[in-house]
């Protein structure tokens, strides 16, 4: 299901793009463009997430279909990268160089010299907070200064697109919090940000835009609030406080729309629906019939988990 | 700290969407790919390795005090069957076939993927910063097996014996970047390269190399013993005799200095060719 239109101000286009291996096809037709602002790419774990964004960050070539940035294919017009800042998931690094050095040498390779290579260096270390321990060597970081000296170099020659796979991936809360920060500002800024991730919650820290892949098809993109919408006949949980709890979820408890009803601790009635649109449309009715009054009406699983359980199936 | 705005990226000094020129990326790339070569332990084993030659000159320096072998037929042989035979190959094999295989297995090779470098650059400076170390290694080795041989025996030191130590110095070298150009573009194609690496250099390299007609054409290390043998030609040294024996037995004229020259050049070239190919076709998975 495709429920957002691609962005008149796409930077990043995936048109209709398939990988396989041999028999197996881990990406089966899949189009997208991504505009400026935070991107949740999700999936569970074997659904083509992985091979997709490596297909959009230029890192393997579609089997059928084509990568374009603002037009143009990465895989074969290599001088894109540099409006490309990729962070990778794996953990290898220049483990004898000193992360100073490491974020210069990747800094330089993007086509800077002389002092521009230095001050690029220096930002980008002080941009992860890395800049205390930047003459050490890589090999004696911690999971987490490794991570932040990978966005380092990712973001050191300030690119277009950001490409960042399992960000958080061994990072302190504390360090967790500033990434996630510089993320969002990143986003804000009106860059295109891409995030891979198999954590939602840290997904939704980030942002609200996701695009969800399963068994290898694209199954939703867009705001996560207006992928839930879309959804037609879903289920869904609504919490409605009330000053006659009891007699409201008695009421409930009679409708054929209603799966289950019980009061939680807060004193709220919780009411499980299947169908989403038809319970909403007909409750006002309801209420008003029997005259009970309701203070509030909140939907308990409007997040990404509940989202991704739905269209996954889990 | 704020970012800079995107649209400025890489919009000053990096310019344009041009990838980068080829040879200051290769420099870049071969400069620190040098420094992370001479850091892998192997260097250790196979630096052991190469002081092979150095025993044997330390054997001959003890055992040989009549003089039976001179210093010209102990270089000759050192140089035609323990470096071009061996050592060459062995040290080739270790760095060459890591040259780009390693660095992609390990996941490294990304940071150099995702700049906007030419695929020929990459390739060309880890093959160079691989041909350096198989080069330091095998030059290490041959001073070391000079100075074992001539310190506190100087008489040797003759013209011929300079020239000949000097040439053969050459073709050795050159024969580490043949083999490190062909085992690179191996390790390029090949998920477990090892195995073929190894058959070919011992296999197919020795067999090959020693068959009788044409076929030992074919081979990288006939045409490296052609340059030996015309470089030693007085030496009487084994590979000498071998082919002298050929030439009377079975009338084959070898191939001349210049022929063997070119055809080592143009297989380093069509390795780095085809080894280019292979990396611009290679995928990243990690």
């Amino acid at each position: 299901m495709n429920v957002a239109p691609a962005p008149a101000t796409a930077v990043l286009q995936a048109q209709r793009v398939s990988k396989w291996f041999g028999e197996v096809i881990a990406v089966n037709d899949c189009t997208l463009a991504l505009g400026p602002g935070v991107t949740g790419l999700l999936g569970l774990n074997g659904a083509g997430k992985t091979t997709l964004f490596k297909m959009l960050s230029g890192l393997i070539t579609p089997s059928q279909g084509e990568v374009l940035i603002r037009g143009h294919r990465l895989r074969r017009d290599v001088g894109l990268f540099r409006r490309v800042g990729f962070c990778p998931e794996s953990d290898a690094l220049f483990d004898w160089l000193t992360g100073r050095e490491f974020i210069r040498l990747m800094v330089r390779l993007m086509g800077y010299d002389g002092t521009e290579v230095v001050a690029r260096a220096e930002r980008a270390l002080e941009l992860v907070h890395l800049a205390d321990a930047a003459d050490r060597r890589i090999g004696a970081y911690s999971k987490g200064m490794r991570q932040k000296v990978k966005m380092a170099q990712a973001l050191a020659h300030d690119p277009e697109i950001v490409f960042l796979d399992e960000p958080l991936n061994g990072m302190d809360p504390v360090s967790r919090r500033e990434i996630v920060a510089l993320v969002q500002r990143l986003g804000d800024e009106g860059r295109c940000v891409v995030v891979s991730s198999h954590i939602l919650p840290e997904i939704e820290t980030m942002t609200r835009s996701i695009v969800l892949i399963h068994r290898g098809k694209l199954m939703a993109e867009g705001d996560i609030t207006e992928i839930r919408d879309a959804i037609h006949d879903r289920p869904t949980i609504v919490a409605l406080t009330s000053t006659e709890a009891r007699r409201l979820a008695s009421s409930l408890a009679g409708r054929d729309l209603v799966r289950g009803v019980e009061i939680d601790e807060f004193g709220r009635v919780v009411a499980r629906t299947d169908h989403a649109v038809n319970f909403y449309r007909e409750l006002p009715g309801w209420l008003l019939a029997e005259s009970l009054p309701v203070d509030e009406i909140e939907t308990l699983d409007d997040n990404l988990q509940a989202v991704f359980d739905y269209l996954v199936g889990g | 700290m704020n970012v800079a705005a995107p649209s400025a990226a890489g919009n000053d000094q990096a310019g344009n969407d041009r990838p980068l020129g080829l040879a200051v990326s290769a420099f870049w790339i071969a400069f620190f790919s040098f420094r992370e070569m001479v850091r892998r332990r192997r260097i250790l084993s196979v630096g052991l390795l190469m002081l092979l030659p150095v025993v044997l000159a330390v054997a001959w320096r003890l055992l040989d005090r009549e003089g039976m072998i001179p210093p010209e037929l102990l270089l000759a042989n050192l140089s035609g069957m323990v470096y071009i035979h061996f050592m060459v190959a062995v040290v080739s094999l270790a760095f060459g076939l890591s040259a780009i295989g390693e660095s992609a297995d390990e996941g490294t090779i990304i940071y150099y993927w995702t700049r906007p470098l030419r695929r020929e650059a990459i390739y060309l400076g880890r093959l160079v910063a691989a041909q350096a170390v198989a080069g330091l290694l095998v030059a290490g080795s041959l001073v070391a097996a000079f100075l074992v041989m001539t310190v506190g025996n100087f008489g040797i030191i003759t013209l011929d014996f300079l020239k000949l130590y000097v040439s053969a110095c050459l073709v050795i070298l050159f024969g580490a970047v043949v083999y490190t150009a062909i085992f690179a573009a191996v390790g390029t194609g090949l998920k477990k390269p090892m195995l073929p690496a190894i058959l070919f250099a011992f296999g197919w390299e020795s067999i090959g190399g020693n068959a009788p007609l044409r076929l030992q054409e074919l081979t990288v290390v006939f045409h490296l013993r052609n340059l030996l043998h015309n470089s030693a030609a007085s030496t009487g040294s084994m590979p000498n005799l071998l082919q002298e024996l050929k030439v009377m037995l079975l009338h084959e004229v070898p191939p001349s200095t210049g022929h063997s020259f070119l055809v080592l050049l143009a297989v380093a070239a069509v390795a780095f060719v085809l080894g280019c190919w292979l990396l611009r076709r290679k995928e990243i998975f990690r």
